[in-house]
């Protein structure tokens, strides 16, 4: 019942923003049912353990995989709501926009999180292909939200480029479910791991490389990541934040159960020189974007193309690494949901999404600098941050195997490090162009800060304290691949 | 009578394809479009006569209601409300096209797709051709620079992975398949509103000319 009133509340709470005239309503709403949303979650999670997988109308399975995703994606969902609350407050403030906007907002990206909670733990991989088709659908319309030229151009191309990822997604669904001819009704996720043996080995390959292109598309796999830095650039950034924070870890964990299903089939090394090909020749790709990047919320987008190919490093070097990059998940998650914030809070202040015309930004809005500073020193694998640690774990894993491969990754970490500190630096680091000067110096509101701050605090933690139930979860996960 | 209407399905369903990679006018892509998913039908038709499944024959109705009768229709008005007419253009010629469409008909008869052609041993030829089409639509998709063909080319590769599914035995249930049914019922609402903001905004349906996202 506990997961039906999750979905039930985000459904309400679309219905309200769409029928009710009062914007306070629809915030009040988005709300609660995203605070639901991750208390439940939470609650779920505390009782995996030893209750087992949380089963809902026979058709949807809260395992130790989805459940990870679920609540990364709760808790990402509810900061973004927060945030979101405050941050079209202020654009409408600005008549960017205006109450319908803000209504339309918060109906689609209820309707989104329905879906991508319906996606993660749906028990039978064709619901899930339709429920992450369905995201698509939710979302396009948010990526266009403003309206523009440019904006409608972003929506096309994700609308387009998802079209064609998913449906060869569907062809290799419709592939792997070939071992089920001759049994009787929907095929679940067990039933296709525990068959899997029965499964041609070349037609499992090519079903894989299938899912593979399609899933890869939604998680930002070079090269079939052309869509997402325009999205992220033109999405307002709660939308971004929700992409790059709970769209793709869904996104990846549907892969990695195709991923066992075709280890079953085939042995593991197929799938991992795919993940090792597609992961590194993501971060390479993202790598040099990022030194030439000229917007900052495409370069962060960038950077979760970046983030994608080290976790698909992790799980292709297998042992520790795997461990790594469930955790690296989260990290990326939080961190890059939290910079995503802060880029709000810049293009709220200068209007501008361009890094050449954001500067003096320390003196101008100080703690939003300081936030996107320590995100992009988290992000990049700095120590006291998780992310040093998972990093690193990834290249230990992978050294013994395939040490061109993690030495390659690590220098490609570098490279990253050196465009993100050189574009972060020049707008915060910077002293205020004359065209600045005019910029009222500021902050935009505390709530425009509490959510990044928040987040960050929790990656800290994370990073020094890992609840048992989190680590018998990411345990649960590690022993199955 | 069923391996007839088989087989007059499947040729439509290629025809439709190899006209949608020649044809220069929008009008004639959605008429073709209509046409390739009418094939569709008699494909499923055949099946139902095989089966005499009756959630089957709801999914039938569906797909004619939503891909041959709706979606033409769809586009169609959206062609006479903006009065576009000859914007299907391509990166590549018609001679070009034809000979990449050859090449695919190849590439899938090649010991590569051996076992996939396979999966249905008495309606291997049927499987190939439905693989053909799965990759003539990517290429339609790649090759056209209209919005609206774009479009279509999605709808073709849907189209065509469904038929995939039929010979090779794999279609799903009732449930999912109204599952993805709709799912393409919103998609096309959406592809229709967005090819109107589209050429709303940049008074053409040419995606060559959208620039504006480059930094």
């Amino acid at each position: 019942m506990i997961f039906g009133s999750i979905i039930f509340g985000f459904i309400i709470a679309a219905a309200v923003a769409h029928f009710a005239k009062h914007q306070r309503l629809s915030e009040f709403m988005a709300v609660i049912a995203s605070g639901w949303s991750l208390a439940s979650t939470l609650f779920l999670a505390l009782h995996i353990k030893n209750d087992g997988p949380y089963k809902f109308i026979n058709l949807f399975t809260v395992d130790s995989l989805s459940m990870l995703v679920t609540l990364i994606a709760a808790c990402v969902a509810f900061f973004s709501v927060v945030y979101a609350v405050v941050y079209f407050r202020k654009e409408a403030e600005k008549n960017i926009i205006g109450q319908s906007r803000v209504r339309q907002y918060f109906t689609l990206s209820n309707l989104f999180l329905a879906v991508l909670f319906l996606a993660a733990t749906a028990d039978n991989p064709v619901l899930a292909w339709i429920f992450l088709e369905a995201t698509t659908l939710s979302s396009i319309f948010l990526i266009s939200y403003y309206s523009k030229r440019s904006t409608i151009e972003a929506a096309w191309k994700a609308l387009i480029i998802n079209a064609i990822g998913l449906l060869l997604a569907f062809l290799g669904t419709l592939l792997f479910l070939s071992v089920s001819s001759g049994l009787d009704g929907i095929m679940n996720w067990n039933q296709l791991l525990a068959n899997a043996a029965q499964l041609n080995p070349v037609i499992a390959k090519i079903a894989f490389a299938f899912v593979l292109i399609g899933y890869g598309v939604k998680i930002g796999f070079a090269p079939m990541h052309t869509w997402k830095p325009d999205a992220y650039g033109k999405a307002p950034a709660p939308l971004a934040a929700l992409f790059s924070g709970a769209l793709l870890p869904v996104a990846f964990a549907l892969l990695l159960r195709f991923k066992l299903v075709t280890d079953a089939a085939v042995g593991s090394s197929y799938s991992n020189t795919l993940f090792i090909i597609f992961g590194l020749f993501s971060i390479f790709v993202a790598a040099f974007c990022i030194l030439t990047a000229q917007n900052y919320k495409r370069m962060l987008a960038y950077s979760s193309i970046e983030h994608a190919g080290i976790m698909a490093l992790g799980f292709a070097f297998g042992g520790i690494g795997v461990f790594a990059a469930l955790l690296h998940m989260i990290y990326h998650s939080l961190i890059k949901s939290a910079m995503f914030f802060a880029t709000g809070n810049i293009l709220i202040k200068y209007h501008t999404a361009k890094i050449a015309k954001v500067s003096g930004a320390l003196s101008i809005i100080p703690i939003t600098s300081v936030i996107l500073l320590v995100g992009l020193f988290a992000i990049t694998g700095f120590p006291p941050f998780g992310m040093f640690l998972t990093e690193v774990s990834i290249a230990s894993a992978g050294i013994g195997g395939s040490p061109v491969i993690a030495v390659l990754m690590l220098i490609l970490i570098a490279v990253v490090f050196i465009g993100l500190f050189r574009q972060v630096s020049a707008m915060v680091l910077s002293s205020a162009k004359l065209a600045d000067k005019t910029v009222r110096p500021g902050e935009n509101g505390a709530w425009l800060l509490i959510p990044s701050v928040g987040l960050l605090l929790m990656a800290l933690v994370l990073t020094f304290y890992m609840p048992d139930f989190l680590h018998s979860i990411i345990n649960d996960i590690t022993t199955r691949f | 009578m069923n391996e007839i209407l088989l087989q007059l399905g499947m040729a439509v369903f290629c025809l439709a394809a190899v006209g949608l990679h020649v044809v220069r006018k929008n009008s004639n892509e959605v008429f073709l479009y209509g046409a390739q998913s009418l094939a569709l039908v008699a494909v499923l038709v055949e099946a139902f006569l095989k089966t005499n499944s009756l959630p089957l024959l709801l999914i039938i109705v569906v797909t004619l209601a939503v891909k041959v009768i709706a979606a033409p229709l769809f586009f169609s008005d959206l062609l006479k409300r903006h009065d576009i007419k000859f914007e299907a253009s391509s990166y590549a010629s018609t001679p070009v096209a034809l000979f990449v469409l050859a090449c695919l008909l190849l590439f899938v008869n090649s010991s590569i797709f051996a076992p996939l052609v396979g999966l249905s041993g008495a309606e291997s030829v049927y499987v190939a051709f439905a693989l053909w089409l799965v990759f003539a639509s990517v290429f339609l998709m790649v090759n056209r620079k209209g919005a609206l063909s774009q479009a279509i080319g999605v709808l073709s590769l849907e189209n065509s992975i469904v038929a995939f599914g039929i010979f090779t035995g794999l279609e799903q249930s009732a449930a999912l398949q109204l599952g993805i049914m709709f799912d393409v019922v919103v998609w096309l609402i959406v592809a229709s509103v967005m090819v109107s903001m589209v050429y709303k905004h940049t008074g053409s349906l040419d995606v060559t000319k959208m620039k504006d996202l480059r930094d």
